[in-house]
């Protein structure tokens, strides 16, 4: 018998055998959670003070950019604070729009994206190399603070991992108020993206004496413009 | 410096004594009120904690079918399934992904499966070097030791012992804060996640429905363990599977808080198949491997099944009034405190882990914190009466005298009128015996009662007497 048979058959043995119709559906008690009640209009300014208050609550940085003027203008003095010449980033059409690429191209800034670099081992040393990592999130959660980023083509996981400083680009309505909200939009299916990932705050340990120590591994510095003038 | 669980009495003795030690734990308080705090802002809090314990038992009641389910689509994304049997089947089948892809360097997150199966070991035995990439397990892979705490494991060391650690074994000198510490640990653990060809996790949840893998953290290594080498490898125990994807939201929302008392973990990543066409990063292949390793024989007891709903957050080691005295490796187990105790004896069988399932007072602290709401008391009871009915081995038998007091106690306990009386005379004997209200030494037989604490002294009024005055 195989591994897989084997355990297979522990398991139903284990289990007493049960017919194969026992095992059908699912009880009621854990049926899916009720639908969610629709997001009111006037909430959505709730949302934008609930998800500032609980980012910087856990160590992130947020300000408001009134237009993309204002959003280059903040970029610049991360870049200059970070004194690096190299990002790495998501290539985003909005970012065209808002003129970011040609605004760093005038900083001196290198902004690399996966169009540049389409291999990985060249992505990843210029993520490494790389001052900061400038992506636009797909979504956030207003109760924890959380950012949401769903791998795909030109949106590259380590661009908001490798280099210290993470910039995150948001829109008032990608605002979720939280994770059954996510849950409710993201697609249980094929459509899946291959890795989703859900960032609170910097990096951070405490596996010395439980003190904090905030960007091990990832980055230690966490910052969210919001991109607000609707 | 491995210790054993044969010789728990002895280990505890000795962490007791520790003074060192004792200080350690003591910062363990921290978690617990973090997460009392954590669990006070969510008010749906305790309801989520039954709809996640019914979500486990269902999926644990039906995992035969929630297997095949996980099987069919980690398949249907491209990914390859194993099955293992036993600790060494895992770590045969890891090593045989690594040499058919000529891998040299592993770089791990941490994993409790990868710790039982002694993965490490095993690939170091055919020159592959695995690192440990969680800063403190990276620290106690230095230093050699096994991990004495599921979220911290490093938790028995001072900052100055880790100083002192990375001065020898990485010649980092003149570490004084945690910072420099954590730097020094970035800097050298870059290299080697950039170089690795293959990334080893656990996962703390399995979903059947979609074959996604649920990875949480702090620090970030696990997104670099699956975004950077060609290859991941998943080790997951067949009782981390959850039904659906939406059930996520229910657990997401209560394990960081059981855990650290976090809203959620810095890092939460949702891992399904590999890198797809035009992405840039991102594993290539990716291997899961379910492990049994005794699992199907905690399933089969009825008395213990629930001890597999456990999400190895760590609470109930932290509440737990042996575990804070004695820390993580006087069990001389992978999986140390009250989950440990439960967990162990089925996995490795009860000869060596005969003092586990007596290493608690029964208080209760465990259950309470427990997110899934576990049992752990009533758990640990079924394993001292599969131990007095023999099961283990010869049963371990008191001094007569002990035994029949012992019998008559339990004929008394069933005759009140007896019961009631029988105390009275000696209720009254006790004076002389007592050193500050208490039995410092028990007389005859019972001296093992009173070799490591006192005993109460007999109520000069008992219960019953009060009981009816109260309800006068």
């Amino acid at each position: 018998m195989t591994a897989r048979d084997e355990i297979l058959s522990k398991v139903r043995q284990a289990l007493g055998n049960r017919h194969a119709a026992h095992s059908a559906g699912l009880p009621e008690d854990i049926a899916p959670a009720p639908p969610l009640a629709p997001l009111g209009e006037q909430q959505r300014d709730t949302l934008v003070e609930q998800f500032a208050a609980a980012l910087l609550r856990v160590g992130g940085g947020f300000s408001v950019a009134a237009s993309a003027q204002e959003v280059g203008e903040q970029i610049a003095g991360i870049a200059a604070q970070a004194k690096s010449r190299k990002a790495v980033g998501w290539h985003s059409p909005w970012f065209e729009q808002l003129g970011l690429t040609s605004r760093m191209a005038e900083m001196g800034v290198e902004f690399i994206t996966d169009r540049e670099r389409p291999d990985k081992a060249a992505f990843i040393n210029d993520a490494a190399e790389a001052g900061f990592g400038i992506t636009a999130v797909d979504y956030a959660l207003a109760d924890s603070g959380t950012l949401c980023l769903l791998a795909a083509e030109n949106q590259p996981r380590t661009a908001s991992l490798l280099p210290p400083v993470h910039v995150a680009i948001l829109r008032p309505e990608q605002i979720l108020r939280g994770l059954d909200d996510l849950f409710a939009l993201l697609p249980a299916d094929d459509r899946l993206s291959s890795a989703v990932t859900l960032i609170t705050g910097p990096s951070r340990t405490a596996d010395i004496e439980l003190t904090l120590v905030v960007g091990v591994h990832g980055p230690q510095q966490l910052h969210v413009i919001l991109a607000d003038w609707s | 410096m491995h210790l054993k669980s044969e010789n728990f009495t002895a280990n505890a003795e000795a962490a007791v004594a520790d003074l060192a030690l004792q200080k350690r734990l003591r910062v363990l308080d921290t978690f617990t009120v973090r997460r009392a705090a954590a669990f006070a802002e969510l008010p749906e809090g305790e309801a989520l904690r039954d709809r996640a314990r019914a979500i486990k038992q269902q999926t644990i009641n039906h995992l035969d079918r929630y297997l095949v389910e996980l099987e069919r689509n980690v398949e249907r994304l491209g990914g390859h399934v194993h099955w293992a049997r036993t600790g060494d089947e895992a770590c045969a089948i890891i090593l045989d992904i690594a040499r058919r892809n000529r891998v040299r360097t592993v770089v791990k997150s941490k994993s409790m499966a990868t710790e039982e199966i002694h993965l490490n070991t095993a690939l170091g035995r055919e020159g592959i070097e695995a690192i440990e990439t969680d800063l403190g397990e990276y620290i106690v892979q230095l230093a050699d030791e096994p991990p004495s705490h599921i979220l911290a494991p490093a938790i028995h060391k001072s900052k100055g012992d880790i100083a002192a650690l990375f001065a020898e074994k990485l010649r980092a000198t003149n570490l004084h804060e945690a910072e420099e510490i954590a730097a020094v640990a970035r800097r050298t653990l870059r290299e080697r996640f950039r170089a690795a060809e293959m990334g080893v996790t656990g996962a703390n949840f399995a979903v059947a429905e979609t074959g996604t893998i649920v990875l949480l953290e702090n620090e970030g290594n696990i997104r670099l363990s699956t975004s950077l080498p060609r290859l991941h490898v998943a080790v997951v125990g067949i009782e981390k599977l959850i039904p659906r994807f939406a059930d996520l939201s229910v657990f997401l929302k209560i394990l960081a808080r059981s855990a650290t008392g976090q809203t959620m973990s810095s890092y939460v990543s949702f891992i399904t198949g590999t890198r797809r066409e035009g992405e840039v990063d991102g594993a290539d292949e990716f291997h899961l491997v379910l492990l049994d390793n005794g699992r199907t024989r905690i399933l089969a007891d009825e008395a213990k099944r629930e001890s597999l709903y456990c999400l190895r957050c760590g609470a109930c080691l932290n509440v737990c009034p042996v575990y804070q005295k004695i820390g993580g490796h006087a069990y001389g187990t992978v999986y140390s405190g009250p989950i440990g105790s439960i967990i162990t004896p089925p996995l490795v069988g009860l000869e060596q882990t005969k003092d586990l399932p007596f290493a608690s007072t029964l208080c209760g602290a465990c259950r309470e914190v427990c997110p899934v709401r576990i049992n752990i008391p009533h758990v640990l009871l079924s394993l001292r009466g599969d131990w007095s009915e023999g099961k283990g081995e010869r049963p371990p038998r008191g001094p007569w005298l002990e035994r029949m007091a012992i019998k008559a106690w339990a004929w008394a306990m069933k005759h009140p009128r007896v019961y009631n009386w029988s105390f009275r005379l000696p209720a009254k004997l006790q004076g002389p015996l007592l050193k500050d209200g208490k039995f410092e030494r028990l007389p005859l037989a019972f001296g093992n009662w009173t070799r490591n604490r006192d005993f109460p002294a007999i109520a000069p009024k008992p219960f019953r007497a009060l009981w009816r005055e109260m309800n006068k």
